[in-house]
């Protein structure tokens, strides 16, 4: 004990006492004294421990769980009730080392200094415990009640290693408790352990003890082996389980392409085959134009009359298993007589004011542009199911531990984008939300990384919602398109990435990824996961749809959008090739571009189609490089800065016409029209 | 191959190596002269004569021996030399920057911690204690390892 020289100890401690596991309970006073500290619990640990998990089963509060480092970005904090005491409980992001210059630690120091009274509760990789100590001994240094969580106890007994706990307890002087947090075993004894918390009784560094980071974290190191060797037997199981050599062949140069062809296939299948067909045209068709839109459109006449009728017309629902793009099983199909959105009236003229107004909100609450009919169908029967099922693989994938090894594989390609593999991981995620993964961007070390993944997202990374709509437009062309499409902008991404490189001054951040184990996702995490994902999407995105028709609408009726039409025609007819009417899909694509893409897949599909395939071609190479939406644009001016923000809007709009152009000009040219 | 120097060939049936010109071929062969097969003097076993594109081919797939060399116990190498599956202790960190370094050191690279080089590509993956680290070829040319 004899070099805690910059913290004193909290009061009624004694500092003497040789810190053993069990409670020891001590006078009263003491007790209580002790008690009122447990009152502030902060959760510290190695990323990919299960802090996480720790803390929702502390709280019972949903908190984002992934098997990858780096998944809390935000302090998260929640209010409980533990040993009878209201408790305040903060999860901070996973570090793995407590005095390094980067966000993450520096957001842990904050609100470890923020709160001198808190108890400390480390949460341990039981099987990583060399990792774990050398943050114990950190955190010992600065003199706090501590309490050791040993998580995944079962991995470890799996791995054939084992801990000797109590001489653990022993040597550091602190409570040491096993848990398995995803079967919440052991969560009890954390509770109890807490009021025992004490000061670690290490030697730790001393803080004369000066010199550079990394040789204090050197003699850190050294004594954490010392430890280790005391108490950790490790004992190599033979043969590799089946879950180690998958692990292997997910980073092998052959197998592992082998590995994310079959696991492109799975998404392919499940996300755009099954989500964006069967299931939108079930919610679309099913649930939307056979029953809610007549029953709105009902509705809206009751309460708003004005002569008019809207005429019957079949609509066919067909439910279907997709099993490759051109076959699927029938299910079952049903035919309902429904009224539409359009209706006849007999002149306009002999309409009074209060007629008029009727017929104008009419037509914004359920007309072709309507509120209900158009934004809230669009939100919530084609967006909604292709986030759902995307969501829901990516948090089977980001589960089961394949996306470090996907960064793996993909670190040479990203080279010569100037990143480092990890940034994959952001860019996998913005298939599913651009908004999301720039705000995950912060896995990322230099803030030049962050900047080019955030443009690159921007540009060139469809997000589910556009995707879906981009593979409805993309069913009218050949396959030969489709391919072209995908290596135009993957080509235009590395291109775009290699030159911001150039650009941009400063060092591409480090490749030093952990690669987590393989684990068999737990379901219900996923199933949390994916709705806790989900429930932010939807908060964030209707608004936005309803915003969006409503400017449309406006537009529509004040006749604006022929106006901007008019100056937008020599750009979108001459240099795109396009027809005028798509210059609305474009306006509105400047708010969001799927939806944007909506209008161009009106226009390229129907009994009334207006585009070529050259045309539905460019459109779709054009609109795919838009920036996704005003959200995704605010979320870059809050991680990146305003000036970086502007930047990017006025380095992709005209991007996005400019390579839309060069490709109509060539296709022009080879004969395409 | 300099012209003229002795070609060393090795069975592939008994392991006997043998000049190419010890080949036992009998006279009167009918695949005349275009044949590149040659003859094991010791157990009359007829095989290819590796060809230059042969060879080429066969390096494709053969596992990389980068440099061509073994190195001995008790060298001091970068970790880039090594073969995927080697075992090593780490001597030093090399001249990375701090940040770097001490990156490393956090994941349990000090000097003296045995590793395994688990794979070379796509990157450098490697494991020291419980922990799988995926590296770049920047990095894992900084650190100097003995081989065991």
């Amino acid at each position: 004990m004899k070099s805690l020289s910059s913290a004193g100890f909290p009061e009624g401690q004694n500092p003497d006492t040789p810190g053993t596991g069990s409670a020891s309970p001590g006078p009263e006073t003491i007790k209580e004294k002790i008690d009122a500290a447990t009152r502030t619990v902060i959760l510290v640990g190695n990323p990919n421990v299960g802090k996480s998990v720790v803390f929702k089963s502390l709280t019972g509060h949903h908190v984002t769980i992934s098997n990858y480092p780096g998944t809390t970005v935000e302090i998260t904090r929640a209010r409980t009730r533990l040993n009878n005491h209201k408790a305040d409980l903060y999860d901070t992001p996973g570090i793995n080392d407590l005095a390094q210059q980067s966000e993450d630690a520096e957001v842990t120091r904050d609100i470890i200094s923020a709160h001198p009274d808190a108890t400390l509760v480390q949460v341990a990789d039981a099987k990583n415990l060399r990792r774990a100590l050398l943050l114990t001994l950190q955190l010992a240094e600065l003199g706090r009640p501590l309490v050791l969580v040993l998580n995944m106890m079962d991995e470890l007994k799996k791995s054939g290693a084992r801990i000797d706990v109590e001489r653990l307890s022993e040597i550091l002087g602190i409570p040491v408790i096993g848990t398995i947090a995803t079967q919440n075993s052991g969560i009890d004894n954390v509770v109890q352990a807490l009021p025992s918390a004490r000061l670690p009784s290490l030697d730790c560094l001393n803080e004369d003890e000066v010199g550079e980071d990394f040789e204090r974290n050197f003699v850190r190191m050294v004594r954490a082996n010392e430890i280790l060797a005391e108490t950790y037997v490790l004992k190599q199981p033979r043969k590799p389980r089946f879950s180690v050599r998958l692990g292997f062949w997910c980073m092998h140069p052959v197998k592992g392409l082998i590995v994310l062809g079959l696991v492109l296939v799975g998404v392919f299948w499940f996300v755009g085959l099954f989500g964006a067909g069967s299931l939108v045209d079930a919610l679309e068709v099913g649930l939307f134009q056979q029953r809610m839109n007549p029953l709105a459109i009902r509705a809206a006449d009751a309460v708003l009359p004005f002569p008019h009728a809207h005429p019957v017309e079949p609509v066919q629902l067909d439910f279907v298993l997709p099993v490759t793009p051109a076959h699927e099983i029938s299910i079952f199909s049903s035919t309902r007589e429904v009224i539409g959105t359009a209706y006849v009236m007999e002149s306009d003229a002999s309409l009074k004011w209060h007629q008029k107004a009727a017929r104008l909100i009419h037509d914004f609450l359920v007309g072709e542009y309507g509120v209900i009919t158009m934004a809230l169908s669009y939100s919530l029967a084609i967006v909604l199911p292709i986030v759902t099922t995307f969501f829901l693989m990516f948090s089977l994938l980001e589960d089961s531990g394949y996306l470090p090894r996907l960064s793996i594989m993909v670190n040479r390609l990203f080279r010569v984008m100037g990143l480092s593999g990890k940034a994959v991981l952001p860019m996998v995620l913005g298939l599913g939300c651009d908004t999301m993964a720039t705000m995950t961007t912060r896995i990322l070390e230099t803030r030049r990384d962050r900047i080019i993944t955030s443009l690159l997202l921007a540009l060139a990374i469809p997000c589910s919602a556009q995707l879906g709509v981009l593979l409805a437009m993309m069913a009218q062309l050949s396959a030969l398109a489709a391919v072209f499409w995908v290596v135009l902008i993957i080509g235009v991404m590395v291109m775009v990435g290699w030159l911001s490189s150039k650009v941009f001054p400063g060092e591409r951040s480090d490749f030093i990824l952990e690669v987590p184990p393989i684990r068999a996702p737990q379901l219900g995490n996923v199933v949390a996961k994916t709705v806790g994902r989900l429930e932010w999407y939807l908060k964030e995105v209707i608004p936005l749809f309803v915003l969006g028709t409503a400017i449309l609408f406006v537009l529509d009726r004040t006749h604006a959008l022929k106006l901007i039409a008019v100056a937008g025609r020599p750009l979108v007819t001459g240099w795109l090739g396009l027809p005028a009417e798509t210059i609305n899909a474009f306006l509105i694509g400047f708010m969001r571009r799927d939806f944007g893409a909506v209008y161009l897949l009106d226009a390229a599909t129907g009994p009334d189609a207006i585009l070529s395939p050259l045309q539905i071609f460019v459109s779709m190479v054009t609109i795919t490089l838009f920036m996704p939406c005003i959200a995704n644009l605010f979320m870059i001016a809050k991680e990146h800065g305003k000036r970086i923000a502007l930047y990017m809007t006025l380095f992709i709009f005209p991007f996005a016409f400019l390579v839309g152009g060069i490709v109509n000009q060539v296709g022009r040219a080879l004969g395409f029209e | 191959m300099t012209k003229g120097a002795p070609e060393y060939l090795q069975c592939s049936l008994c392991g006997l190596e043998f000049e190419k010109t010890d080949t036992v071929c009998a006279h009167g062969c009918p695949m005349g002269l275009s044949c590149n097969h040659v003859r094991c003097p010791n157990c009359n076993f007829e095989f290819p004569a590796p060809s230059q594109t042969g060879r080429w081919f066969g390096k494709m797939f053969r596992r990389r021996h980068r440099h061509g060399q073994r190195h001995q116990n008790g060298e001091t190498v970068t970790l880039d030399r090594l073969r995927s599956g080697d075992r090593c202790t780490l001597q030093r960190l090399g001249c990375g920057s701090n940040g770097r370094k001490n990156t490393l050191t956090v994941f349990g690279m000090i000097p003296g911690s045995e590793m395994t080089l688990l794979q070379r590509h796509p990157s450098y993956v490697v494991r020291i204690g419980e922990t799988e680290l995926g590296l770049d070829e920047e990095i894992a040319r900084e650190i100097y390892v003995k081989p065991i």
